[in-house]
């Protein structure tokens, strides 16, 4: 056992979790290295030392609860005035319209082929987050083709909430389907397995009202431009929520128009998908 | 005095059905420990409070997606620690501001006073000098870091309870915590060093 190897069993040894085995080797590596054992003490005396983490507390606010019952009665005031007026504004929130509902369904076919849902080639319809299973060939929403391949998660952007089930990607069935039957645009988390960075997709409402109209970051301008032209806008960039100022966008062309609201820091293109990627600089 | 409150499945499946009674009992049923946990996080009562309220209205508006499939305290830890990160990457990205630069008013200039967020004497000597030391080696973490030490040690949850709020493997979440130990164990053993030499 070498001593990087030893280190990653501190945590396990110190709790009795190692079996006898590897306990043993454990031990023995920390006998005959006095550094490692001189390592291993301090990390006894760290772990001890955490366990006043406990009696780091703070005097509870006295005006917690109003703070609190305040800004949900301000989320609530601001989500009726968004249904009410197409135009309204949208105070800048990391919070959404609570009665949208994202159907997300598993990747479907591969280019250009035709192949029923028996076909042992075809990555089965997986119906998730809620909504029938469609058949294949009536595959609806948006089809996002991603270029990396695995475990496929899709999270609500701001809980982080899985929507539906996971879903496997790979190189003969690359689509994930996006659906957004709520009434504003949705900001979601795509994962996939093994990837150290998500992808970040904006997905229009079918009739959705105008959304984020104050939310002067990535992520506001793309839920604004994903529901201007009506296609989702996938952002691959390292921080969505970093600050960019909003801009008045006059171009009817969706790329050009995303490429006027981001500025030079962003490479924008459409894809045969027909969605709008965004990459950053 | 203690309360008692119903049980959050119950307090749940009320505020699903529209009951916001049902959610503000659930808010005064969670929202001290939710602040003791932010808190030991963000090492600051404004932003705690922040946090928290932020937290509350996302549970508030996914309440309906909540099936019950992991406890009400897990789901909702998930949600704080996400608010945590979140608020924590939107104050990394705002223009910074000379803390030296006067505030122009009609009245003429004036000195940018600054709260001291920092314990009082009386606080202070409650803690003990080996507290502060690690309560500041943990400051030094990366946030994700940082939340799965104060869950675990602060907290008190277990592995599977860090792994089911932060969604990630359990055999991760132990890796992640011994390299968190770890880099811990560096920092507390250069304040021993310093200690000596002082």
């Amino acid at each position: 056992m070498n001593t990087d190897k030893a280190r990653e069993y501190f945590s396990s040894y110190f709790e009795g979790s190692l079996d006898t085995g590897l306990s043993q080797t454990f031990e023995r590596k920390l006998n005959t290295d006095a550094e490692l054992q001189a390592e291993y003490r301090a990390f006894e005396r760290t772990m001890s030392q955490l366990s006043s983490l406990r009696e780091i507390e703070s005097e509870v606010p006295f005006d917690l609860h109003d703070k609190i019952q305040a800004r949900l009665d301000l989320h609530l005031f601001e989500q009726k005035r968004a249904k009410k007026a197409p135009f309204a504004l949208w105070f800048r929130t990391l919070g959404f319209a609570g009665l949208a509902a994202l159907a997300i369904f598993g990747a479907i076919k591969a280019i250009g082929t035709d192949k029923a849902v028996g076909d042992p080639g075809m990555a089965g319809v997986l119906t998730t987050g809620g909504g029938d299973t469609p058949k294949m060939d009536e595959a609806k929403g948006f089809q996002l083709k991603l270029d990396q391949f695995g475990e496929v998660t899709v999270r609500d952007a701001v809980t982080g909430a899985q929507k539906g089930d996971v879903v496997n990607v790979t190189p003969e069935t690359p689509y994930l389907s996006l659906e957004n039957s709520g009434a504003q645009a949705e900001f979601v988390k795509v994962e996939v397995s093994g990837v150290k960075r998500p992808i970040f997709v904006a997905v229009p409402a079918k009739n959705g009202s105008d959304v984020a109209a104050e939310d002067a970051t990535i992520r506001g301008a793309a839920l604004r431009l994903a529901q201007k032209y009506g296609t989702p806008v996938v952002l691959n960039v390292p921080d969505p929520m970093a600050a960019l100022p909003i801009a008045t966008v006059k171009q009817n062309d969706p790329v050009g128009g995303v490429s006027e609201a981001l500025g030079d820091e962003f490479r924008v293109e459409q894809r045969k998908d027909n969605l709008i990627w965004v990459h950053q600089h | 005095m203690l309360e008692s409150y119903p049980d959050d499945r119950v307090l749940i499946e009320r505020a699903q059905g529209g009951n916001r009674e049902a959610f503000n009992t659930l808010i005064r049923k969670h929202e001290r420990r939710a602040y003791q946990y932010a808190y030991r996080l963000t090492s600051n009562p404004e932003e705690a409070s922040d946090v928290v309220a932020e937290a509350f209205v996302r549970v508030f508006s996914a309440l309906h997606n909540f099936k019950g499939q992991s406890a009400f305290t897990t789901w909702f830890y998930r949600i704080l620690t996400n608010c945590f990160l979140d608020i924590r990457k939107r104050e990394k990205s705002r223009p910074t501001m000379s803390l030296e630069a006067a505030l122009q008013t009609p009245d003429g200039e004036l000195e940018r006073q600054i709260e001291d967020p920092s314990l009082s004497p009386h606080e202070e000597s409650e803690r003990s000098e080996r507290g502060r030391s690690v309560e500041a080696a943990v400051e030094q973490l990366p946030e994700y870091q940082r939340a799965m030490i104060v869950m675990y040690h602060a907290e008190m949850m277990s592995y599977e309870e860090i792994a089911d709020a932060l969604d990630l493997p359990i055999g991760t979440v132990k890796s992640r915590l011994n390299r968190a130990r770890l880099s811990l164990r560096e920092q507390l053993v250069k304040d021993e060093e310093l200690f000596k030499l002082g």
